[in-house]
């Protein structure tokens, strides 16, 4: 099987942005900077849509960003379903919760989306979706029924297309000048991620770019894909992208330089910010209502459950991870040794380097709440 | 006649006296070898003690059975199958194969720990627990080192004896006779079907299926019997659909659940066997895809039970269970 390069597209997509993209090539250029919404939300009940449109209309509304277009939404269902904080259902620790999403779709389709398409490379599996969602006790039809047209795919194998889309990074990348993915992260229109509000063992916070972490397949990038050509299914997870210890699939590039340190907190934070500049997020939502602290998931030591009970969304991921940050009680202008980047770099500061959006908060406006108000110091929680 | 609880009289023992392990035990049946003294015979038969050889057995012996446990690599480490779970060798399928093939007739498994293995009290009491919890009855042997451990097992699952009977809750039925020729393909589906949390009934006769009570009915006997048993399971519990689970658990990786209804209604059954046979740090959260009012759990250290809180959930009712080593059943009441 071969995979050919699809990137028409993404030249299209870069073509014009490739200037505004590039600080880290041409000082001269400042990174985009855009408004924040933040709301206090304090539970997943009927307070959470008027809230979210709310913040929808404060980051200058969606109608112009989804009216008749393909929607992509990638969630953050990490960990395999039957993984659970303590006895708390996965939506109130470390997974995005279904009302999030479906708030989300039912805005989209609101204001005119054409198609919603609901994304996640889940664990280890080519399973559908759908049941995956149902091995953790959510209901898909909820979901499918939020807005007119929504569609679900499992992104961690080729799924629905016959050939991988082969997204380019802007100026070579960090670790990859390009990565293949799932055909949906080229076959939208707009990209959105919905992400929770958590720390994160390896890259320090899981906000909007980390949760993009989950595009990449796991055939190709994964410790079972086959040297040459991707598997069928995958096998294992994304542990060479964290260690290093092997290439992709032949079919894909292989990194930059193999040289680079083998080691989690330098690679992650970089592949991140390669993975967020060659698919951008044209909208970052951030689910910070029941959330998690130390980590992102059950199976990090010393976890536990926590109740910041706020919602962020953006249209620049990094100034709305940078608002993330601040709520969190990190400052987002943090570097590797201090928290929360203590054993990594910022993917923050790569994305920046980038010039994927500024993190710097005195240049990002923050409307609805303000940060000292809803501030949940996760460190001290 | 009282049910049978069989034990096994190992075949160098002479001394008679080494029966008063048995006294005040619920072990009835002595399972002993055919050359055996005629003293020994008789002394068992004293003390009312049914004696059976393996060439008289009523019931059906199951030979080919694995010790249960959680495989251990060469270091000690957990191996883990191909659903990326620890792997767990269990008997539940093989009995309740043996129960479908001849309805009514005990089964008995005669399995004794691999030879060299470091063997814990509990590992004991594990073994009789996975063959309890499927409604047969493991052969412990009177020189078990934790025979008492095990006795009080027994006297567990003796005083719930009618969970023996119940029947299997699940949304798939298997077909097969079990015939000779695919017997070992069936066998190895049944048993990676109860890897991927799939329960099934099993239905020896096609014209007997009552497709009313199912969501997807499996002829294994119509299925290429040299093909991949792991595939086989694969391809029907992706057929099925999670949409048909009836029972889940949460951090529950080394737990097998077996979901069972009494014959003739009364309260559901829910048996958890940890594999582990040790006590986790993790909160185990058990579902059941049905709803009910109320619920009590028992474990080998608590024959009597105790309330356990249902939640109610997206499906059914969740429970949060209390830490327990080896076995826990929950009754659950409409």
């Amino acid at each position: 099987m071969t995979t050919p390069c699809r990137y028409s597209r993404r030249q299209m997509l870069f073509g014009t942005a490739a200037a505004a993209l590039a600080p880290r090539f041409a000082k001269a250029v400042p990174t985009p900077a855009a408004r924040v919404a933040v709301a206090r939300c304090t539970s997943y009940g009927p307070e959470l849509l008027p809230a979210m449109e709310r913040m929808f209309d404060q980051i200058g509304g969606i109608g112009t960003l989804v009216r008749g277009k393909t929607v992509a939404v990638k969630l953050n269902l990490t960990g395999a379903p039957t993984y659970r904080l303590g006895h708390a259902p996965a939506e109130l620790a470390h997974w995005t919760h279904p009302a999030v999403i479906g708030a989300a779709v039912h805005l989209f389709g609101k204001a005119g989306a054409r198609r919603v398409r609901l994304l996640e490379s889940p664990w280890n599996t080519a399973e559908p979706l759908t049941e995956y969602m149902l091995a953790a006790n959510w209901e898909p039809r909820d979901l499918l029924s939020a807005a007119g047209n929504v569609e679900f795919e499992n992104t961690n194998y080729l799924g629905n297309s016959k050939k991988y889309s082969r997204l380019w990074t802007p100026h070579g990348g960090y670790m990859f000048r390009a990565y293949d993915l799932n055909h949906s992260y080229e076959d939208c229109d707009v990209f959105v991620s919905i992400a929770k509000l958590k720390e994160h063992a390896t890259a320090g916070v899981t906000l909007s770019m980390k949760n993009c972490f989950g595009i990449t397949p796991c055939t190709i990038y994964g410790e079972g894909s086959p040297s040459d050509e991707p598997s069928l299914v995958p096998k294992g997870g994304r542990g060479p992208f964290h260690e290093g210890n092997r290439q992709p699939s032949k079919s894909a590039l292989p990194e930059n330089d193999p040289t680079t340190p083998r080691d989690g907190g330098y690679r992650v934070p970089r592949i991140v910010a390669d993975l967020v500049a060659a698919r951008p997020i044209h909208l970052a939502i951030v689910d910070g209502i029941e959330s998690m602290a130390g980590g992102e998931g059950p199976w990090v030591a010393g976890t536990r459950r926590i109740s910041p009970g706020v919602l962020i969304a953006g249209t620049n991921p990094v100034s709305t991870d940078a608002v993330g940050m601040a709520v969190m009680g990190f400052d987002p202008m943090a570097v590797r040794g201090t928290p929360p980047f203590e054993h990594c770099d910022s993917t923050l500061q790569l994305a920046e380097g980038h010039g994927a959006g500024t993190r710097d908060l005195r240049r990002i406006e923050v409307a609805g709440a303000r940060i000292q108000d809803v501030v949940c110091r996760f460190r001290q929680a | 006649m009282p049910e049978l609880i069989p034990f096994r009289w190992p075949a160098d023992w002479r001394d008679p006296s080494k029966l008063a392990l048995v006294e005040n035990t619920p072990f009835n049946c002595a399972l002993i070898a055919g050359d055996a003294p005629v003293e020994i015979a008789a002394a068992l038969r004293n003390r009312r003690i049914t004696v059976v050889t393996n060439k008289d057995t009523p019931a059906t012996v199951l030979s080919d059975t694995r010790w249960p446990q959680i495989q251990t690599g060469a270091h000690g480490q957990v191996d883990t199958g191909p659903t990326g779970n620890p792997w767990m060798d269990s008997n539940g399928f093989a009995i309740l194969a043996a129960r479908a093939q001849t309805p009514g007739k005990p089964v008995w498994l005669e399995e004794d720990p691999p030879k060299n293995a470091v063997v814990r009290p509990d590992d004991y009491c594990l073994a009789l627990a996975d063959a309890a919890a499927y409604g047969g009855h493991w052969l412990p042997s009177l020189e078990c080192p934790a025979w008492h451990s095990v006795a009080g097992a027994a006297q567990f699952f003796e005083s719930h004896r009618e969970w023996r009977n119940y029947k299997p809750i699940a949304r798939l039925a298997i077909v097969s006779d079990f015939a000779p020729s695919r017997r070992d393909f069936v066998l190895e589906v049944l048993n990676l079907l109860d890897r991927l949390g799939t329960p099934f009934s099993l239905v020896t006769k096609p014209g007997a299926v009552d497709s009313n009570r199912f969501a997807l009915v499996v002829n294994l006997d119509q299925r290429d019997s040299s093909s991949d048993p792991w595939e086989a399971a694969n391809e029907i519990r992706d057929k099925l659909g999670r949409r048909h689970d009836v029972v889940r658990l949460w951090n529950g990786a080394t737990i097998n659940a077996y979901y069972a209804a009494a014959p003739n209604g009364g309260p559901d059954l829910l048996q958890l066997i940890n594999y582990a046979a040790r006590k986790s740090d993790e909160a185990v959260t058990a579902g059941v895809m049905s709803n009910y009012r109320s619920a009590r759990i028992y474990t080998l250290e608590n024959s009597h039970g105790a309330p356990i809180t249902l939640r109610r959930a997206r499906s059914g009712v969740e429970m949060d269970l209390p830490p327990f080593a080896i076995y826990a059943a929950i009754e659950l009441i409409r």
